[in-house]
């Protein structure tokens, strides 16, 4: 009947003028985005509903904690069939408490790990908890809970016990996006231990870290560290990226690439710390207040830590480079990269 | 045949499903994206709630709720995310009118095949202009190796998802009973 048919034309016509209007909200939203600096009206946004989404957040990571144990368990038994069934055994015996008082120490031992690197660094810390990942597939991301109420600013170099894994992109009240160094956007300025040869350190999409354009008249050697350089002013110099775990090209070629083995566990991780400057003492969280004592000590006793003593607590051997990186060890967390240019302050470093 | 008596137009305009439901369903979705998705991450890929949402909101609701809605959860998506702000909000929107124009012809979700067919090139599709307008902005480098490493698992644990979804799909939309909601595109006056 003509009559009912003639209330869908206006229909028909809005949804095309709603799809209009919504391809011209996005684009002009990526524009400000694009443009904008941290404080600008986007950014602000995304903040505020990072807020919001926290507490959510919070409720997935403590109900996935008892998966992500369970994954845990399966990673450790791959050890030996013996220990396994050992370790079986202890756990009837003991039970509940037992496993209580091993996560607790485990615990233990990672925060003291984690505040170790303010002495190691001659840094100011602060320890932090991982509630979440990207959401997304796009992006190599992790959810800290610490915000800018606790002193985190955008550009901050985030690390765990083994080395650095990233920086802040962004933060909120009470949370901060840290990006990895795997991400394709992430870059650190590095260099070859023994080698010395310089370059970028840039992760990819299939989360390896690739160090290109090594010349192939440099001597590089399967294992050899990788090390921050301290050039791009958001890592601080000396610290361990990672190690050659393959070198890409032919000899004949002008260049090659490295594939770096990350020094540190980039994706897994339950606590991590944040390097908030260059002065020797040692922020600690509320949470983190049983081991607030010893932190302090630690940091107090580290003030004195030089680019030797960091290559050396890291990597062992490793001492002939980290001369070199003494003098910029302290002054480079005051990264200066902003969200907005998360591009090209993350790809360049 | 669809229940007439399940189309209430006065409140839906020409859809088929009340805004009330779709706003429960897109909520729900919403949250399993924010406390979900992320600890489901296998190897750097999470599944996309919100997409899968879309697509059965876009068949049984309006064209223009389904870009509305497109536009809604992808911006809240951009903005829950890391990434530029403003890419999934034009993807999602664009979808979700696109899907709902393909509903009004022979694409259809009344069995789980088709529904896992339609969940697989929506999303390949979505995921792939994605990966296109964020190259073009200079955000992702390796187009190809984002299709081998992003699209193509992401695709497949999306349809995953959409298996163990499709129980859901048939309670909320009553998909495929004999009360189904009709396609809002297909209603006849």
């Amino acid at each position: 009947m003509p009559q009912l048919n003639t209330p869908q034309k206006p229909n028909r016509f809005s949804s095309t003028v709603v799809l209009i209007i919504t391809i011209v909200i996005s684009m002009v939203l990526l524009t400000a985005w694009s443009n904008e600096g941290d404080s600008g009206f986007v950014h602000g946004t995304r903040n505020v509903v990072a807020t919001i989404a926290s507490p959510f957040q919070y409720v997935g990571s403590v109900i996935s904690y008892p998966f992500r144990a369970i994954s845990n368990g399966f990673t450790n038994a791959g050890a030996s069939t013996e220990d396994l069934l050992t370790l079986q055994q202890e756990n009837e015996e003991l039970k509940a408490q037992v496993a209580q008082d091993q996560e607790l120490q485990q615990e233990n031992e990672r925060l003291t790990a984690l505040l170790g690197i303010s002495s190691r660094y001659n840094v100011k810390t602060t320890g932090a908890r991982v509630i979440s990942q990207s959401i997304d597939s796009w992006n190599r991301t992790i959810v800290i809970d610490k915000g800018s109420s606790s002193g985190l600013t955008v550009g901050m170099p985030v690390m765990n016990s083994s080395g650095i894994i990233g920086q802040v992109e962004s933060v909120s009240a009470n949370t901060a996006t840290v990006r990895l160094i795997t991400d394709e956007i992430s870059g650190v300025s590095a260099y070859l231990q023994n080698s010395r040869a310089e370059g970028v350190v840039n992760g990819s999409v299939d989360g390896l870290l690739r160090m290109e354009f090594v010349p192939s008249t440099t001597n590089v050697t399967l294992g050899e560290a990788v090390i921050t350089s301290g050039m791009g002013g958001v890592y601080p110099a000396g610290m361990v990226v990672g190690y050659v775990s393959r070198i890409e090209g032919a000899s004949t070629d002008t260049y090659r690439t490295i594939i770096v083995q990350p020094a540190a566990n980039v994706e897994a991780n339950e606590e991590v710390v944040v390097l908030i400057g260059g002065e020797a003492s040692v922020t600690v969280s509320e949470a983190d207040s049983s081991s607030a004592g010893s932190a302090s000590a630690a940091g107090a006793t580290g003030a004195t830590a030089t680019g030797e003593d960091t290559t050396s607590s890291t990597s062992g051997s490793d001492t002939a480079s980290a001369d070199a990186s003494s003098s910029a060890s302290a002054g480079g967390s005051s990264g200066s990269g902003s969200s907005s240019g998360s591009s090209s302050s993350q790809g360049g470093e | 045949m669809p229940s007439r008596g399940n189309l209430t137009i006065g409140d839906t305009g020409e859809s088929g499903v009340s805004s009330g439901r779709l706003a429960a369903y897109a909520g729900v979705a919403l949250l399993l994206q924010i406390i979900l998705a992320p600890n489901m991450s296998i190897g750097g890929i999470s599944p996309n709630f919100l997409i899968l949402a879309l697509i059965p909101m876009a068949v049984y609701g309006s064209r223009t709720s389904a870009t509305l809605w497109g536009f809604v959860l992808g911006l809240l998506f951009d903005l829950l995310g890391s990434g530029p702000v403003g890419v999934m909000a034009l993807v999602m929107a664009v979808t979700g009118y696109a899907v709902s124009v393909a509903s009004s012809s022979a694409m259809d979700i009344s069995n789980i095949v088709s529904w896992i067919i339609v969940a697989a090139v929506t999303c390949v599709l979505a995921n792939l202009a994605f990966c296109i307008v964020v190259s073009i902005l200079g955000y992702e480098a390796d187009f190809l190796g984002s299709i081998v490493f992003r699209v193509i698992p992401w695709t497949l644990y999306n349809i995953v998802i959409a298996l163990i979804e499709w129980p859901v799909l048939k309670r909320v939309f009553d998909v495929g009973g004999g009360a189904g909601y009709m396609p809002a595109s297909r209603i006849k006056f």
